[in-house]
């Protein structure tokens, strides 16, 4: 059974004081469902990773069906860490698969930015197996890309300012983007020099914390934006267990199965999101998704070949590290901007985008959601 | 130093587990093992959770204890990829290394 996109919804994206959690996830709503036509829903799936940790508010999908008089639809909120946004609009897709519904609201939303640096990261590590030796070893969640950059460093011969050109260029895209939390122009200088977070990555390689919402109405209606495929995969839940530290196996699984299922190939992809939550993240899983070959996405980088008039552009958004890091809207703000490059209508338009791919990362690779939509 | 081989694949691990991730199989031998290893990578950790603040910056190593065992330690010593190191004590539930003398 084919689905489709029929509308989309994002907030702007930053440190929103003025704006509720409850707030952010109903302007999303609004707007994808405003962007649909205004259909009736049959469920409500909702991506969120710290609601209840930090904010102190659960029962979303409940929340939006009562706000949006919805009616007495089912929902659900999904957690999956950083893939929760990816995984709720996969549970859409299945209930409209299943025949059990036929439009649904997805939804992603977080609220970081009122809580303290100590506190949000304290809630970032429920993202890691904490009943493990590695949490008492002092390993943060950028800690296991650190280890993971001084490995390929050491195997490929790639630098830091291979790095330092991948949060360049998603700067650049962002500054585009007016949804985007940063938009200041830097340099690759300024990205080399800004203090370390965890060596080799500083400041410009990590993705910062953001609120910020985005949602999707999808349907088994006809439609302009057709989902090809969806696929999710997990993997290693402590880097000590995973057998190639160069390899994040649930990011390349996921994307192998999404090609297999929509009979498509990396090369037949004209437009890629990432989940580059630092800088690293976004090399890696260009090897795992079969962009480039192993060991050669710092390469690919450095040739161009990822900005969006290359041959494979990737987060023409901004990405994760300047678009911003709503955690459970980001899966959702990937398709976002997906549809509207497919639609020919997003910042930094890659000419006649007809395939796109959203790839969305939980965990240091414990989940990973792959989705390819079509214009047709 | 303690660690866990898989009776029907090999697989080793540092905790005895359920099941093992490779084969399912749910029986294991204790090994001890000698608890030198190289460093296979590290971080250095500047930006440290609230109870690690005050050793903040400090090493997050990768040891390659064995052909199929890697083990995640601290260390509080400048290190590189490729030296030499090994295990000291279990010090609050992690594993601590030492450079090699
Ligand atoms: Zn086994």
């Amino acid at each position: 059974m084919q689905t489709y996109i029929h509308g989309v919804g994002m907030t702007q994206f930053g440190k929103l004081e003025d704006k509720t959690l409850k707030n952010l996830l109903l302007d999303a709503s609004i707007e994808a469902l405003e962007d649909a036509g205004k259909p009736d829903v049959d469920a409500v799936f909702v991506g969120n990773f710290m609601g209840g940790s930090i904010y102190n508010q659960e029962i979303l999908g409940a929340i939006i069906a009562n706000d949006l008089g919805l009616g007495y639809v089912p929902t659900a909120k999904i957690e999956g860490a950083c893939a929760s946004g990816g995984i709720a609009f996969r549970q859409a897709l299945l209930g409209i698969m299943s025949g059990e519904y036929e439009t649904v609201l997805v939804a992603g939303v977080e609220k970081m930015k009122h809580v303290s640096t100590v506190e949000v990261t304290e809630a970032i590590n429920a993202a890691m197996d904490n009943d493990s030796n590695e949490k008492h070893a002092g390993l943060t969640f950028p800690g296991f890309f650190g280890v993971l950059a001084n490995r390929y460093f050491y195997e490929t011969g790639a630098t830091k300012e291979h790095l330092a050109h991948v949060a360049l260029k998603n700067r650049n895209n962002a500054i585009n983007n007016p949804l985007s939390q940063f938009k200041t122009e830097t340099s690759i200088e300024e990205i080399m020099s800004a203090r370390m977070i965890t060596e080799p990555l500083g400041l410009f390689d990590c993705s910062p914390t953001t609120d910020g919402a985005s949602a999707v109405v999808l349907s088994k209606k006809k439609g302009d934006i057709a989902v090809r495929s969806s696929a999710q995969a997990s993997g290693p839940t402590e880097m000590q267990n995973a057998e190639n530290l160069l390899s994040i196996p649930a990011v390349g699984e996921s994307g192998r199965i999404a090609y297999e299922k929509a009979g498509l190939g990396p090369e037949d992809i004209d437009v890629v999101e990432i989940h580059d939550c630092f800088s690293m993240t976004e090399i890696i899983s260009s090897e795992e998704l079969g962009f480039f070959n192993r060991g050669e996405g710092y390469l690919a980088v450095e040739q161009g070949k990822t900005l969006p008039n290359g041959e494979k552009p990737i987060n023409t958004s901004g990405g994760l590290l300047s678009k911003g890091h709503p955690i459970g809207a980001t899966g959702i703000s990937q398709l976002y901007q997906i549809v509207h490059q497919l639609r020919g209508t997003a910042p930094n338009q890659v000419d006649g985008a007809r395939i796109g791919l959203a790839q969305n990362l939980g965990g240091t690779g414990s989940y990973s959601t792959v989705h390819i939509l079509e214009r047709v | 130093m303690d660690a866990f081989r898989c009776n029907q694949c090999g697989y080793e691990t540092l905790s005895e587990k359920y099941y093992c991730p490779k084969c399912r199989n749910s029986s294991f031998s204790r090994l001890d093992i000698e608890g030198k290893g190289e460093v296979y990578s590290f971080t250095t950790i500047h930006i440290a959770p609230p109870k690690f603040a005050d050793k903040a910056p400090y090493q997050v190593v990768l040891v390659q204890l064995t052909e199929r065992l890697r083990v995640t330690g601290y260390m509080d010593e400048d290190i590189d990829i490729g030296d030499s190191v090994s295990f000291k004590e279990i010090q609050e539930g992690a594993y601590i290394f030492q450079k090699s003398s």
